[in-house]
């Protein structure tokens, strides 16, 4: 009671006289460099239906050292809801960063610490039910390649525990004290994947693994 | 008299003085008073004497009464499952320490058969993992699981948020427990939550001997003997498990073919360990183990004296084996009935809440 009564007190001082924050913006799109895609999309061959995954733990660097951290940093990006795509950080003023870095994912701590609200509520969609876990990243859509009679992908990925924990860091420079965008080159992942072998991932697992790495690989700032 | 199963009290002592001077921040101080009358709601949760401290973060969940009771409602409720027919209790009914005495493999939605037996629930805020597999790392995480079964109520938390969200009483107990009728996921499952954790059983014989309020019969003091002996290792006192999982011997059931946890982590070393269950109310939790497969406690005596498997991941504990004489045998059940809390079988509180959907009866 002591310590929520001091940092109401911390809150309504600062409100007053600390140093106004100039915001950085943080807008994710689907695909890299030049083409970008808005869901349900084709690509090449495949359809792609939904494309969502966890971006936590993020922090701004200079030089390689974080310069900013972000609080309570859980953001889960939907690119079938627009509202997901884009926010505001709430960073200092003059602030120099040279990369961003963050977890593609939710870390084992936030795993095993039961029920969160806002974008880690187990009702967004994001949670095994039959065996406690986020899923980090999910894509869902269908392809020829696939050898089901209904051509379709899942892949759901998650896993927190050790051999089969999937939460990958991703490092990427940006543009000095600019907005960042953040480009997922979901073709460039898709094409990685030999769907005729595997195409429906629903719980953590070594295949998991190396897809989340693979996951990762493909951001970067436009 | 205040017993163990009861373990809430009102609590909540605030502290707040000094800082009145900073007249400046009136509207703070307005806001401390506020949520200090909201705390003085919250209770205290009584851990029995000689008890270890609860594994469940209250902290992240302060107890409540209006939560508790909303946690109850749900629980009770047929409204989680997909059509409307399957509550909580259906498959973890109180008059059986919250088991499905009825049936090895608890039955589910369209009368389908699940693949488990439906454990008792006691005593889980001391539990650190969940179901026989220990596929649920928390007890908040715990509801989704049945309810996403397509053998047991078949639905998803959205679904069931939704549908609490148009139904006639759960706005009002939301904003009952949580001051207003956001209904979230979060909320759901930290209520459901507060329920299982005010399910506390702790008013056995086996408690009141422990308390100095009745002693053991002869045959129940040579019984607790035997059990601390050769079962305690694994049904640790005061809350008669260890929560490991482990393998105490059990053949593959060869139809299911269940593998316990290896299930979840793929490892052989995890091959056929189950959770150790808490032995509290075992009377009334027949059919045993994870696949209900002995229907009385003398089958499961019989199982540790003379039917363990030697398998590569069989205990170390049971690895030497257990000679009972016939009388031990007795012996050991006399104690193991010792451990039924009638009271908690029994409490009204943590009955249907009539009241909350029928209004409050006058008698
Ligand atoms: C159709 C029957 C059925 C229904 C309905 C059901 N359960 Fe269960 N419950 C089970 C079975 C079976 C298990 C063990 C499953 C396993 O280990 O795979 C279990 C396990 C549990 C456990 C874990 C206990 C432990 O000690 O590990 C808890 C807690 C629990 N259920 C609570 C609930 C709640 C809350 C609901 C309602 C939302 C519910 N159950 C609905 C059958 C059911
Ligand atoms: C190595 C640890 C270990 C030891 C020692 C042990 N148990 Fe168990 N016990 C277990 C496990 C694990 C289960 C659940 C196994 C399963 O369902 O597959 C279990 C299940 C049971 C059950 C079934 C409970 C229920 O509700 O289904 C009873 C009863 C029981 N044990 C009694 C005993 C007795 C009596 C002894 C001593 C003779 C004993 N146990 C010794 C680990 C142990």
């Amino acid at each position: 009671m002591m310590r929520m009564l001091m940092v109401l007190l911390a809150a309504c001082v600062s409100l007053g006289c600390a140093a106004q924050s100039r915001p950085v913006r943080v807008t994710y799109v689907l695909g890299g460099g030049n083409e970008q895609f808005v869901l349900p999309t084709r690509i090449g061959n495949k359809r792609i239906d939904l494309v969502r995954f966890y971006v936590s733990s993020v922090e701004l660097m200079r030089g390689g050292k974080p310069v900013w951290k972000e609080p309570g940093s859980y953001h889960l990006v939907d690119f079938t809801d627009s509202g997901t795509l884009a926010y505001k950080m709430k960073t200092p003023e003059h602030i120099h960063f040279d990369r961003i870095r963050f977890h593609l994912g939710i870390d084992s701590a936030t795993n095993v610490s039961g029920a969160m609200g806002g974008d880690l509520d187990p009702a967004k969609g994001m949670y095994w039910a039959w065996q406690s876990g986020y899923i980090n990243f999910k894509i869902e859509g269908t392809s020829p390649d696939v050898p089901s009679a209904k051509h379709e992908f899942t892949f759901h990925l998650g896993g927190y525990a050790a051999p089969n924990a999937t939460l990958q860091t991703v490092d990427i420079a940006v543009r000095e004290g600019k907005d960042i965008v953040i480009g997922l080159d979901v073709a460039t992942f898709l094409a990685s994947i030999e769907m005729d072998k595997v195409y429906h991932i629903m719980s953590p697992c070594a295949e998991a693994v190396t897809l989340s790495a693979k996951a990762a690989k493909c951001f970067s700032a436009l | 008299m205040r017993r163990g199963r009861d373990p809430i009290s009102k609590g909540g002592k605030m502290f707040f003085g000094a800082m009145r001077k900073w007249a400046v921040l009136v509207s703070c101080v307005a806001a401390m008073l506020l949520s200090m009358k909201k705390e003085k709601a919250s209770l205290q949760f009584k851990v029995p004497d000689g008890w270890p401290r609860p594994v469940y973060n209250l902290q992240n969940n302060p107890l409540k009464k209006e939560t508790i009771l909303l946690g109850r409602a749900l629980f009770h409720d047929p409204i989680l499952s997909e059509d409307s027919t399957i509550s909580c209790t259906s498959c973890h009914l109180q008059y059986t320490a919250f088991s499905h005495v009825d049936h090895a493999l608890s039955h589910g939605i369209n009368d389908s058969i699940g693949t488990r037996n439906s454990p008792t629930l006691a005593n889980l805020a001391w539990s650190t993992t969940f179901m026989w597999d220990g596929a649920v790392n928390h007890l908040d995480m715990q509801p989704l699981a049945p309810i996403a079964h397509p053998a047991e109520m078949a639905s998803d938390i959205s679904v069931v948020l939704m549908k609490l969200r148009r139904s006639q009483h759960y706005p009002q107990l939301f904003r009952d427990a949580y001051g207003d009728t956001g209904i979230t996921g979060e909320r759901f499952l930290k209520a459901m939550s507060q329920f299982m954790v005010s399910i506390v059983s702790a008013g056995s014989k086996y408690d009141e001997v422990q308390a100095g309020k009745a002693t053991f019969s002869e045959q129940e003091q040579k019984g607790y003997r035997i059990f601390k002996q050769h079962c305690a290792a694994c049904h640790t006192e005061p809350l008669f498990t260890n929560n490991t999982l482990a393998n105490n011997g059990l053949t593959m059931d060869s139809v299911l073919r269940d593998t316990g946890r290896m299930k979840i982590t793929g490892r052989g070393e995890d091959s056929l360990l189950f959770k150790v269950p808490t032995l509290r109310n075992v009377e009334y939790s027949y059919p045993y183990m994870h696949d209900g497969r002995f229907e009385r406690l003398q089958e499961v005596i019989e199982h540790y004296t003379t039917g363990i498997v030697h398998g590569p991941t069989l205990s170390p504990e049971l690895q030497k084996k257990i000679s009972l004489s016939a009388n031990d045998k007795v012996d050991l059940l006399a104690f193991l009935l010792t451990l039924t809390d009638r009271e908690f079988l029994y409490d009204t509180s943590y009955s249907f809440p009539r009241f909350v959907f029928f209004g409050q009866a006058k008698d």
